[in-house]
C-alpha cells in the first residue's frame, strides 16, 4: 500500500509539470489552430535562464525565477512575432507556420549549445533533500511546491481566460478569428499575449522540473516536449482541461508501468495509451469534433 | 687428381657463395637497422569520441619518445602514426584495410568502441596484423580475430566491480540497476553467474532502464527499497547515475551504499552529484592519486606531455598497449607475426601503471575500489 501511494505522489508530482506545458500546445492551438513545436525549446530556454542567471549572474532564487519567467514570455511573444505573424499576414498556408515552428526549435536548442555547450550542468533547487512522512510514503518539499503552484496557475489562468476582458477576447479569437477582429479585438495582441503566457508558463516548468531532478542539458526539452505534446493531444487538444487530464493520464500510466512492469517501458506505456485513446475518440477526451471552417 | 680437384674447386664454390650470400644478407640487413618500426593508430581524432583520441595518442607517444630518446630498438626507431576512424563503423573498416595493405607497419594500436573495433579486428585479423585495444571490452572482440589484444574485458571489470561489493563493502544482498541495451544485459548474465556462485549472496533485484528516456527515477527506486538491498550497484551514464543519487537521497535509504563500475570516476560527476555522491563506491581500473610508483610517474609523464591534462584509465591503457609492443620490439619482432608470437609469451605483464595475466589475448586486472569522501575521489574504506 505504502508503495502504491508513494507512486501516486510521484504521478501527481510528474503530471503537474507536464500539465504546465502542455497548456502551452493548447492554448497556441486553441488560438490559431497551429501546433507550436517551438514550444519544447521555449521551455528548455527558460530552464537554462534560471541557471544562468543563478550561477553565472548570481542572482538570488526569487528574483531570478521571475526574470526567467518574463524574460521566456518575452521570447514566446518575439518568436510570434518574428516567425509566425509575417506568415499569417501573408496568408500563407498553415503548414508553413507548422514548418517554421520546427525551424525555430531548432535554432533555439543550437544557440543554447553554442552558449552553453552539451554537458549535464548541476541545477539548484530549493530543498536538498528534504521530505516529509506521511505513515511510510515520502513527499519531497519540492513536490509540495510543484504541485500547490501547478494547481494554484491552472485555476488562476482558467479564471482568467473565463472572466477577464482578455481572456474572452483569447476566446473569442479561438472560435473565430475573423469575426473576433470584426469586433474589433486587436487580434495580433491576443496572439501575442497567448504566446507570452504560454511561455511563461512553460519556463515554470521547465525550471521546476530541473530543480525537481536537479540538473539540466539542452536536450530536455526535446522529450518532455514529446510526451506532453501527447498528452495535449490526449486530453483535445485546444481544450485547457483535457491539457491537464491528458499530462495526469500520461504521468500515471509511466509511473505506474515504471513502477509495477518495467522502467525500460515507461515511454511505451505512455505512448500505447495515447493511441488506444485516440483510436477510440479520435479528437481526445475531452476535445470536439473540429467543423471544417469553408 | 682432376677429380679431387673438382671436388676442391667445388667446395670453394659452395662456400664462397655461401659467404658472398652471407655479406649480402648482412648488408641487407644492417640497411634495414636504420629503418624504423611502424605502428599505426586508429582512433577517432575528430567528432564527438575526439576526446579519447587524443587521450590514447597522447599517452602512446609518451612511450615511443622514451624508447627513441634512449636510442631505439637495436638502432631502429619507432614511428607512431596517427589515423582517424572518426569513430565511425565504416569509417574504421575502410582505415582498417588501408593501414593492413601498407606493408611497413607492423601493429596497430586502436578502434576506440567495442562496435568500431567489432567491424575492423576481423580485416586485421585476416592480414595477421596484431591489434592492440586500448579501451574497448566487449566479450567477443577477442572471438572474431586471433590477432586482437585487450587491456580490460567486461567480464574482468565485471569481476572486480563484485568483488568490491561483497568482499570489500561486505554486502550479502545486492540490487543491480543497468541500461536496456547489450552490454548491460551482458553485465546482468554476469553477475547472476558471480552471484550464483557465492552461497552467501543474494541478488535482491535488478531493474533496467533506457538510455536517455529517463530523468524520473523514483519508482525505480522505490521498487529496489521494496527489496531491501544492502548495496545497489549501477552500471549506467554518469549523469544519469547522479541523478538517482540525488533522488535516492530524498527517499531516505538509510544504510543502503551505492555502487558503480567505472564511469562515475570523473570531476564532472562530483559536481553533478554534489553531497549525494558522498559514501558512493566506485571499481575503476585506474585511479590517478593512487599512492602506487608507477601511476605517479605515469600521471607526471602524461601531465606533462599533454600540457596539464589529468592521466585517466584510457591514457593508462594506451600506454601500456605500447609498452607491449615495445616489449615485442625488444624480443627481436620486426614482422607482424613475430610481434604476435612475442606478444603470444607474455602470460603476466607488469606493466608501470598496472599488471595484468593473460590469458587468450584477455587480460584479468587487479581493480582499484575507490569512493567520494569528503567531495573528492579516495581509495576506498569500508
Amino acid at each position: 500500500m505504502q508503495f502504491f501511494t508513494q507512486q501516486v505522489v510521484s504521478a501527481i508530482a510528474l503530471g503537474s509539470v507536464y500539465a504546465l506545458t502542455a497548456i502551452g500546445y493548447s492554448m497556441v492551438f486553441g488560438v490559431l489552430e497551429l501546433i507550436n513545436f517551438s514550444h519544447a525549446s521555449v521551455f528548455m530556454v527558460g530552464a537554462f535562464l534560471y541557471y544562468i542567471l543563478t550561477n553565472i549572474a548570481a542572482l538570488p532564487g526569487l528574483p531570478a525565477f521571475l526574470l526567467s519567467v518574463l524574460i521566456t514570455g518575452f521570447l514566446g511573444v518575439a518568436v510570434e512575432k518574428i516567425t509566425l505573424r509575417p506568415l499569417r499576414l501573408n496568408n500563407q498556408p498553415k503548414f508553413a507556420s507548422l514548418i517554421s515552428t520546427i525551424g525555430t526549435s531548432i535554432i533555439l536548442q543550437n544557440i543554447m549549445f553554442l552558449l552553453m555547450g552539451s554537458e549535464t550542468l548541476p541545477y539548484q533547487t530549493l530543498f536538498p533533500g528534504q521530505s516529509i512522512s506521511l505513515g511510510e510514503t515520502r513527499i519531497s518539499y519540492m513536490q509540495i511546491v510543484i504541485v500547490a503552484v501547478s494547481t494554484m496557475l491552472l485555476v488562476s489562468l482558467s479564471l482568467f481566460i473565463k472572466k477577464s476582458r482578455a481572456g474572452m477576447a483569447m476566446r473569442a479569437t479561438a472560435q473565430n478569428y475573423d469575426a473576433a477582429e470584426l469586433m474589433g479585438i486587436s487580434v495580433d495582441s491576443v496572439i501575442s499575449l497567448t504566446f507570452f503566457i504560454g511561455s511563461a508558463i512553460a519556463a515554470i516548468s521547465g525550471i521546476f522540473v530541473c530543480m525537481n531532478y536537479q540538473s539540466v542539458d539542452i536536450t530536455i526539452g526535446t522529450s518532455f516536449g514529446l510526451k506532453t505534446f501527447a498528452a495535449t493531444v490526449l486530453g483535445g487538444i485546444g481544450n485547457l482541461g483535457g491539457a491537464v487530464l491528458g499530462s495526469l493520464i500520461i504521468a500515471f500510466a509511466e509511473v505506474f508501468t515504471a513502477a509495477y512492469i518495467n522502467t525500460s517501458i515507461r515511454d511505451l506505456a505512455a505512448f500505447v495509451v495515447l493511441v488506444i485513446v485516440l483510436l477510440v475518440r479520435p479528437n481526445g477526451l475531452l476535445g470536439k469534433p473540429v467543423q471544417k471552417k469553408v | 687428381m682432376k677429380k679431387a680437384l673438382s671436388v676442391l674447386l667445388c667446395v670453394v664454390l659452395v662456400v664462397a657463395i655461401c659467404a658472398m650470400s652471407g655479406c649480402a644478407q648482412q648488408e641487407e640487413s644492417t640497411q634495414q637497422t636504420n629503418d624504423p618500426l611502424y605502428v599505426a593508430m586508429a582512433v577517432p581524432v575528430t567528432g564527438n569520441q575526439a576526446m579519447y583520441g587524443e587521450y590514447f595518442s597522447t599517452a602512446a607517444q609518451i612511450k615511443v619518445d622514451e624508447v627513441n630518446a634512449a636510442g631505439g630498438i637495436n638502432g631502429r626507431q619507432i614511428v607512431l602514426e596517427v589515423f582517424d576512424d572518426r569513430g565511425d563503423v565504416a569509417e574504421a573498416s575502410n582505415l582498417a584495410q588501408k593501414i593492413c595493405d601498407d606493408e611497413k607497419y607492423i601493429a596497430v594500436i586502436g578502434g576506440f568502441a567495442s562496435t568500431s573495433v567489432l567491424a575492423s579486428a576481423p580485416i586485421y585479423g585476416e592480414n595477421g596484423m596484431p591489434q592492440m585495444v586500448p579501451a574497448a571490452s566487449h566479450m567477443d572482440i577477442t572471438k572474431v580475430s586471433d590477432y586482437t589484444w585487450l587491456q580490460a574485458s567486461v567480464a574482468d571489470e565485471m569481476r572486480n566491480f563484485f568483488n568490491m561489493v561483497v568482499d570489500g563493502i561486505g554486502s550479502k544482498k545486492i540490487a543491480y540497476i543497468y541500461l536496456n541495451n547489450d552490454s548491460g544485459l551482458s553485465g546482468l548474465e554476469l553477475l547472476q553467474g558471480f552471484v550464483e556462485g557465492r552461497e552467501d549472496i543474494e541478488l535482491v533485484a535488478a531493474e533496467s532502464f533506457n538510455e536517455g528516456q529517463v530523468s524520473d527515477f523514483t519508482p525505480l527506486l522505490s521498487k529496489l527499497k521494496q527489496a531491501e538491498p544492502e548495496t545497489i550497484m549501477i552500471s549506467a551514464q554518469y549523469k544519469d547515475i547522479a541523478n538517482i543519487l540525488k533522488q535516492a537521497q530524498q527517499m531516505d535509504f538509510g544504510d543502503t551504499t551505492f555502487a558503480n563500475l567505472g564511469t562515475c570516476y570523473s570531476d564532472e560527476f562530483l559536481t553533478l552529484a554534489g553531497d549525494a555522491a558522498e559514501g558512493f563506491y566506485v571499481s575503476t581500473l585506474y585511479f590517478a592519486d593512487n599512492p602506487d610508483e608507477g601511476v605517479q610517474e605515469f600521471s607526471q609523464l602524461f601531465y606533462e606531455a599533454s600540457d596539464g591534462k589529468t592521466a585517466n584509465q584510457f591514457a593508462s591503457q594506451a600506454y601500456e598497449c605500447m609498452s607491449m609492443l615495445v616489449y615485442a620490439f625488444e624480443q627481436g619482432a620486426t614482422t607482424r607475426e613475430e610481434v604476435q608470437q612475442a606478444l603470444l609469451g607474455i602470460s603476466e605483464w607488469d606493466g608501470l601503471t598496472c599488471t595484468s595475466k593473460y590469458t587468450d589475448r584477455v587480460p584479468e586486472k587487479e581493480g582499484v575500489p575507490i569512493m567520494v569522501k569528503d567531495g573528492k575521489w579516495a581509495l576506498a574504506e569500508y
